[in-house]
């Protein structure tokens, strides 16, 4: 990807980076976004290492980030960005329900979620709202909110894994993914006593017993996640 | 044929290292959640990316060249969801239903719950009350088949409507997938993806016969029949494929 001259374009378009894993998916993306005026994205990355290369080089007024990156994690990604960039806006863009992740995407700092099958028809939508300064989630994730504001609790499958850190939720969905703990400790660059041990807390925040009931209640996760 | 005790030996000593039973369910499970991860998080991004490419070239074709050109354009992009629509549906239904501490009739409700909620069609356990407690060896075999029959069914007989029967008697159960598809093609035998031969092991494996036939109104039937554990004293009565 090209990269284009600091301080965006000084022409008053607004400025974008796309963080995601895929190629195709980033290709893509940046020609949607492109064909509506006013909007250019400035640098499209894979990882958390470059994704901060180009802001600190392009400072866009907007970051698109995947939650599932092939070696990192979004929602560290959106925290961090959070910390050492607080101009800079984030907005997930990712192939999991909503339910599943959106509110812990808000919680770390993103300023909206959309889902990828929703991309066409909202995406430019939510881009815009964010730029303006607000907040882009669905109606349904808005309604869903407003019902635990109101009601102060919530009965969905959803909630009960509200008790796990978003570390051990990342911990938790990778072996939901099959993943051996060897397998997780290389991915997350930690050690395997360190997966062990966010092993167990889940199991006790869960009340799992067993190594098998872990894996079925993790896969159920998946499952229920990537229904969005 | 028989072995010496020497000869017994030598065979267990030279034996290549064995996975108990529970390993390779768990390893059968863990590939298959592995392919429905890359599914998910490979080819279905991929065609996202294209389809959100094809958006943008509906957008720049309306603009400049004319609606004609920008309707193929949208056509493509519709045909494009749809077919993410079946890949995500696709890395769903790899995603084994846990089988392990169950009971068969619990699996099972599990499965035809899972499938009315992936795919939309309209999945139903019938069973008569009646099924023992199996061996875990057995009801994951019995699930798995269960499985591919529903998979089939709406892959390829485009089922909107699949019953999971399981009937027991005395000595013998049988289970049975009826789907009201398109029905089966005619080389279905030699057909690899259709996972017959699988069926057909697992059937085996677990003392059973299976039978896949074409549904007398419309549709396809897949049976299993399959011994269930005598009462002590009754042992050795034979499974009989119904007609």
């Amino acid at each position: 990807m090209p990269k284009c001259p600091t301080d965006a374009t000084g022409d008053g378009r607004k400025t974008l980076l796309i963080v995601d894993d895929h190629p195709v998916l980033r290709r893509g993306l940046t020609a949607l976004i492109e064909s509506e005026p006013g909007l250019v994205v400035n640098g499209s990355v894979g990882s958390r290492t470059a994704a901060f290369a180009a802001i600190e080089a392009s400072r866009p007024d907007l970051v698109i980030v995947d939650l599932m990156l092939d070696r990192d994690d979004g929602l560290d990604l959106i925290k961090e960005i959070k910390t050492r960039h607080p101009g800079t806006r984030s907005l997930v863009l990712s192939f999991y329900d909503e339910a599943a992740y959106a509110e812990r995407a808000l919680a770390a700092g993103a300023l909206g979620y959309v889902t990828k099958q929703q991309m066409e028809t909202t995406l430019l939508t939510a881009i815009r709202r964010v730029l303006s300064g607000e907040i882009y989630m669905s109606e349904a994730l808005q309604r869903r909110l407003a019902e635990r504001y109101v009601s102060g609790h919530t009965l969905e499958a959803t909630s009960t894994m509200r008790a796990l850190s978003d570390r051990e939720l990342q911990v938790f969905q990778l072996v939901g993914e099959g993943r051996t703990t060897r397998q997780i400790a290389a991915m997350l660059g930690r050690s395997i006593k360190t997966i062990e041990s966010h092993v167990e807390h889940i199991k006790n925040k869960l009340g799992i017993e067993s190594a098998a009931e872990l894996a079925q209640r993790a896969t159920q996760w998946v499952e229920t996640a990537r229904r969005g | 044929m028989m072995l010496t005790g020497r000869t017994k030996a030598i065979a267990s000593e030279f034996a290549p290292p064995a996975h108990s039973e529970p390993d390779v369910i768990e390893i059968a499970d863990r590939e298959r959640r592995r392919l429905g991860r890359e599914l998910h998080d490979g080819l279905c991004q991929s065609l996202a990316g294209i389809a959100a490419l094809t958006a943008a070239l509906s957008r720049d074709l309306a603009a400049n060249v004319g609606p004609g050109p920008a309707a193929s354009a949208s056509e493509i992009l519709r045909l494009l969801n749809e077919a993410i629509s079946e890949a995500r549906d696709l890395a769903r239904g790899l995603t084994p239903v846990a089988v392990r501490g169950r009971s068969l009739v619990d699996a099972l409700g599990a499965l035809a719950r899972n499938v009315s909620r992936a795919h939309g069609t309209h999945c139903v356990l019938i069973d008569d009350g009646r099924c023992p407690s199996l061996r875990g060896e057995t009801t994951t075999h019995l699930v798995r088949i269960a499985q591919e029959a529903v998979r089939n069914a709406i892959s390829h007989g485009k089922a909107d409507e699949i019953e999971i029967r399981l009937d027991c008697r005395c000595s013998m159960a049988v289970l049975s997938i009826c789907d009201r598809g398109v029905g089966l093609p005619e080389d279905f035998r030699d057909r690899a993806g259709l996972g017959l031969h699988t069926m057909e092991y697992r059937a085996d494996a677990i003392g059973g016969a299976l039978k896949v036939a074409p549904h007398p109104v419309r549709g396809v039937v897949v049976t299993c029949a399959f011994p269930l554990p005598a009462p002590a004293g009754h042992r050795g009565a034979d499974a009989q494929m119904p007609n």
